[in-house]
């Protein structure tokens, strides 16, 4: 019977868990495409017409399903995002689950470079690079931290010891990530499904814009929880305040990096790396 | 007897499996009451006599001898005379008999890898071979783990020196065959270290992929499980590879940098593994939907069950039951990856139970397949640096001619003679 209450009360926790997500969404959606555009000077749509979009989008999908593919690719961006955002409202050991046995970088970075490879096939190359830039972040993280499982005990190690090396490598690691763009955006996805002429109707190709859209948000909150680790585990509706605060400021690198133009130097991202490989090593061998 | 090793017996499963599933011994079977195409049945009795010999080999794994005869006849059985070349077969056997945990095991090893590396041969034979070359030098690996590690690595370099102007997919190829050598590597060396967790993630990685070579080898389609793509267990294997060696460079004092270079590497041939298998499963037929239920079954349990049977196998006193919603990592680290894969089924099935029964299976691998025809790996920057290294060295040369020449020694084997006996004075003062 108590296992029973659990996994009622697991399954409650991971329903308010996506609801807070789902009505955040659009919000993101709008910082990461509307306000830098807004910023320059274009005009662009208000928030509600995001809002109604993805409304739009919801009620379609639960009216009419989804077609089998993109409905698994839909379910690995929930799921990505569920992970990343980290948040705790009924359960905090959920958290433990959610946060630490799921939040591996490499495991959600991989989940988002699927989908990326899955939208843009040409995007090959691209996506091998970031993903072993992961495989060189998953390793500094444990060079500079033994036994760190998951940005939830990346969070508990800093909180215990503040000013580590771990701090400075997650940060080098962040902006190194914040200066890859794995997911295509929308004008070059737009191009590719024209070129194959797939998916044929209208309709299904604003459904993939849509997912990956949430691909895209994934990857900017991945680049927020690896800069500000701190942020992660709270509870309650601090997780929420951690939450839009982690992924604001994933935004904030990512949209400074794509205006000022850095993100087009490729060396950067080596010279981040390396930093970051620097500080793991010192921290490891000064203990 | 091999029946008291864990280690063997799992490998003697996977034999027994790859014997259920062959079709060429399958079409054998049949031919004994019916009638088929003589060809094709010899080939079935000689890949049912190859079997044979393969579980007699790995039966007589004590006596170095006969195993070598055992290994060859089996090679010979399943591949023919382009798997096992007697003109060096035969020494390196020979080797492996007179020291099968020493040098001598390096010999297996390059036959095997030859052997597993012969696009001739059948993906059954190749993976026989592999399977051959874990059980017969897991002696080797054990008393010589640093040994085993760089001699797989420096054979497949020495193979693809060999065999790189022939073909580019044989780089990629080659990842195939070093990964488990690599997985058991790791295996042993954090036995030596004394992590008794790494040896077990190790020892489950190198199930998982084995497991799922076998799988594809016999179901053509199964080949999309060795993607390192999140949830399939190709990239299972790649994550516990890595993070056993990270459990190495974390947990022991000499292997800090050397356990992160390990583990890239590791996930690196994962990579390179996963694009042969993509470009594999471009090739497939469509196959239908009770088939791709079963792969996403087998996706989501294999880790799981191969997770089990390792801690199930040396009968260790664990929580078992564990493997079933989280699978560790060698360092300290979990993934709940059965709870991921249960998760997505639940929301898969919801967001799209109306479209599954209508839903035609229409792999689109071939559109994988346009990114995988990129130009092939052009190695220019590597030429680049042979050819300024080779300039290097010419400076280094005539300079050091220039030097030698106001010495008195014009005499270049009055060098090459000084040189000798400094080296064996270092030898013998090393010796002291």
């Amino acid at each position: 019977m108590p296992y029973f209450i659990d996994g009622v009360r697991l399954g409650l926790e991971l329903v308010c868990q996506s609801v807070a997500l789902l009505a955040v969404v659009p919000l993101m959606v709008w910082v990461m495409e509307d306000v830098p555009a807004f910023l320059v000077g274009r005009a662009v749509a208000p928030l509600g017409s995001r809002y109604r979009r993805f409304g739009h989008f919801g009620r379609e999908i639960l009216r009419y399903g989804i077609d089998v593919e993109s409905g698994l690719m839909l379910t690995l961006a929930l799921l990505a995002l569920l992970i990343l955002a980290g948040m705790s409202f009924i359960m905090p050991s959920c958290l433990g689950l959610v946060g630490a046995w799921l939040a591996d970088p490499l495991l959600v970075g991989s989940l988002i470079l699927t989908g990326a490879l899955w939208a843009a096939p040409s995007y090959f190359g691209q996506v091998v690079r970031c993903w072993f830039v992961l495989c060189l972040m998953e390793s500094f993280l444990v060079l500079a931290a033994p036994g760190v499982t998951g940005f939830l005990g990346v969070h508990h190690l800093l909180i215990a010891a503040p000013g580590s090396s771990l701090a400075g490598t997650a940060l080098c690691c962040a902006v190194a990530l914040a200066f890859l763009t794995p997911v295509p955006r929308r004008e070059v996805l737009a191009a590719e499904m024209i070129e194959q002429a797939w998916p044929p109707s209208r309709a299904e190709r604003d459904q993939k814009q849509r997912i990956l859209e949430l691909y895209r948000l994934g990857w900017v909150l991945l680049v927020g929880d690896s800069l500000l680790p701190v942020l992660f585990g709270l509870e309650g509706l601090g997780s929420v305040a951690g939450f839009i605060g982690r992924f604001m400021g994933g935004a904030a690198l990512i949209i400074i990096g794509r205006a000022t133009g850095l993100s087009r130097y490729r060396h950067f991202v080596a010279l981040l790396l390396g930093l970051a490989g620097l500080m793991a090593l010192a921290g490891r061998f000064a203990v | 007897m091999p029946f008291h090793d864990p280690f063997l017996l799992c490998l003697l499963a996977l034999l027994a499996l790859l014997l259920c599933g062959d079709g060429a011994v399958r079409v054998f079977v049949r031919g004994l009451w019916r009638s088929v195409p003589v060809v094709t049945w010899r080939q079935g009795g000689c890949h049912m006599a190859g079997f044979l010999m393969a579980f007699a080999a790995l039966g007589v794994v004590g006596h170095a001898g006969a195993a070598a005869c055992l290994v060859a006849l089996a090679l010979l059985f399943f591949g023919g005379g382009a798997a096992f070349r007697p003109i060096w077969g035969v020494p390196a056997l020979l080797g492996y008999g007179l020291s099968p945990t020493g040098l001598g095991g390096l010999g297996l090893m390059a036959l095997c890898l030859w052997a597993a590396g012969q696009a001739q041969m059948s993906r059954v034979g190749q993976v026989v071979a592999i399977v051959l070359l874990i059980g017969l030098g897991h002696g080797g690996a054990l008393a010589h783990p640093l040994l085993w590690l760089g001699g797989s690595v420096a054979l497949v370099a020495i193979g693809l020196l060999v065999e790189l102007g022939r073909d580019w997919e044989v780089l990629l190829r080659s990842c195939r065959l070093l990964r488990p050598l690599m997985l058991l590597g790791l295996m042993e060396i954090s036995r030596q270290q004394g992590l008794s967790i790494g040896v077990e993630t190790a020892f489950c990685a190198l199930l998982l992929d084995v497991t799922c070579q076998t799988i594809a080898a016999i179901w053509p389609f199964a080949v999309c499980l060795s993607i390192p793509a999140p949830p399939l267990p190709g990239f299972v294997v790649g994550w516990m590879g890595l993070h056993t060696a990270l459990g190495l460079s974390g947990g022991t004092e000499g292997w800090a940098v050397i356990g992160c270079i390990l583990a890239i590497m590791v996930m690196g041939l994962s990579l390179g593994d996963g694009m042969v298998s993509l470009r594999e499963a471009a090739s497939i037929q469509p196959c239908k939907r009770v088939e791709w239920g079963i792969g996403l079954i087998i996706a989501a349990l294999l880790p799981s069950l191969c997770g089990f049977v390792t801690q199930w196998m040396p009968g260790a006193a664990g929580h078992r039951g564990a493997w079933f919603y989280r699978l560790p990592g060698g360092d300290g680290s979990m993934i709940a990856l059965p709870l991921f894969w249960l998760v997505v089924f639940v929301v898969w099935w919801g967001l799209s139970r109306g479209h599954v029964k209508t839903w035609q299976s229409r792999i689109r691998m071939d559109v994988l397949a346009v990114g995988m025809q990129a130009p092939p790996l052009r190695l220019w920057p590597i030429k680049r640096l042979v050819v300024r290294g080779q300039q290097h060295i010419g400076v280094v040369q005539s300079s050091g001619r220039a030097l030698l020449s106001s010495l008195p020694l014009r005499d270049s084997s009055a060098v090459f003679w000084l040189v000798f006996l400094g080296g064996v004075l270092v030898m013998l003062g090393l010796a002291q």
